[in-house]
């Protein structure tokens, strides 16, 4: 699985950097460049699935401190950068919270790919073309071995009624046909897991749109 | 002119970079396929490159060993890690790389390091 997502990444930046060496040719009609766009968003979502993959593997057979420790201040704004880019043609807003001190939590380079999912699988189930998410970090100490807990909240995202009412972990077995539109919320639980936290979806009460996205990480071993 | 040597063992990879980097005003001074290759041509350099751009799951010697190496020999050397395999990051920054980018990436964030590095 590592080898074969490793070639398919190899793949997706060649094709990714000739679509970009396509965009900066002068003279392209407005349809094209639209077409052109839309065709890199959605070589940057494929990749983002298969570092997903990768990443889950990666985590589950590494312990947890192999996966090694990020802070969580810096994964916050790398993956709020990262959003930017994904959505071209959207604009999305992440209200975050200032930078506090130091959050350090285990799980290196997938705390940002995941913060990234997250926001992604947020991002294409709110029907708006502007979004804007809140993005609040608090310190837990009663979770686990103490942690951080990040919540990204959205009071228009739409989530399929079966997620509503639903462990997302067990969403795909309820309803198969969903499991494409949830996959990124899929693997924010199985990576959270896999690091030792968890993830969790708690939609607004008493309303069919809104729901908080909650990702907890434990502290990272020795700090 | 910023010269570039530019390791990959992928074929496909190292001619993509070269056309888009000469496209770009770079002057790519050498290719390698696997890290102990580029250990020999940058030994063998009377000019050593600017900046290397350096692949890390190689044949032979892997991208993180040769950066090693390469950084014993010249400690100012500045190496750009490029690798699909975001989790090996931290081994190429604690092996001396000043940049590291996942792939895939734009070019435009390759090149904004470049121009990073060059002007630093």
């Amino acid at each position: 699985m590592d080898l074969v997502s490793h070639d398919m990444l190899n793949d997706n930046q060649a094709i990714l950097s000739y679509l970009e060496l396509i965009l900066a040719t002068p003279g392209l009609d407005k349809r094209t460049l639209d077409y052109l766009r839309k065709a890199v968003t959605h070589v940057r979502s494929s990749s983002l699935r298969i570092q997903n993959v990768n990443t889950i593997v990666n985590a589950r057979k590494a312990n947890t401190t192999a996966v090694g420790s990020s802070d969580l201040w810096d994964a916050v704004e790398a993956s709020s950068k990262e959003l930017e880019v994904i959505f071209p043609s959207r604009k999305v807003t992440i209200r975050r919270a200032q930078r506090g001190a130091k959050a350090p939590v285990t799980g290196g380079n997938i705390v940002k790919e995941l913060l990234v999912t997250i926001m992604e699988s947020v991002v294409k189930l709110d029907p708006g073309t502007d979004v804007v998410l809140d993005l609040k970090v608090s310190e837990d100490p009663g979770y686990g071995k103490r942690g951080w807990t990040v919540t990204i909240e959205d009071p228009r995202v739409k989530l399929p009624a079966v997620v509503r009412d639903t462990d997302i972990d067990s969403v795909h077995t309820k309803d198969s046909s969903l499991a494409p539109r949830v996959s990124g919320l899929l693997f924010a639980k199985m990576a959270a897991d896999a690091l030792g936290g968890d993830f969790d979806i708690q939609p607004s009460s008493g309303a069919a749109k809104g729901a908080s996205f909650v990702l907890k990480l434990r502290r990272a071993e020795g700090q | 002119m910023t010269s570039v040597l530019i390791v990959d063992d992928e074929m496909f990879i190292v001619e993509l970079y070269r056309d888009i980097l000469q496209l770009r005003g770079y002057k790519v001074m050498g290719t390698a396929f696997d890290g102990e290759e580029a250990l020999r041509k940058y030994t063998n350099a009377s000019d050593k490159p600017d900046v290397i751009i350096m692949d890390h799951r190689m044949p032979v010697m892997n991208g993180v060993q040769a950066t090693k190496e390469i950084m014993r020999m010249n400690p100012r050397q500045k190496v750009i890690f490029v690798s699909a395999d975001v989790l090996v990051e931290k081994e190429a920054r604690d092996a001396g790389a000043v940049e590291f980018l996942p792939k895939p990436f734009r070019m435009d964030d390759l090149i904004e390091k470049m121009q990073k590095i060059s002007s630093g």
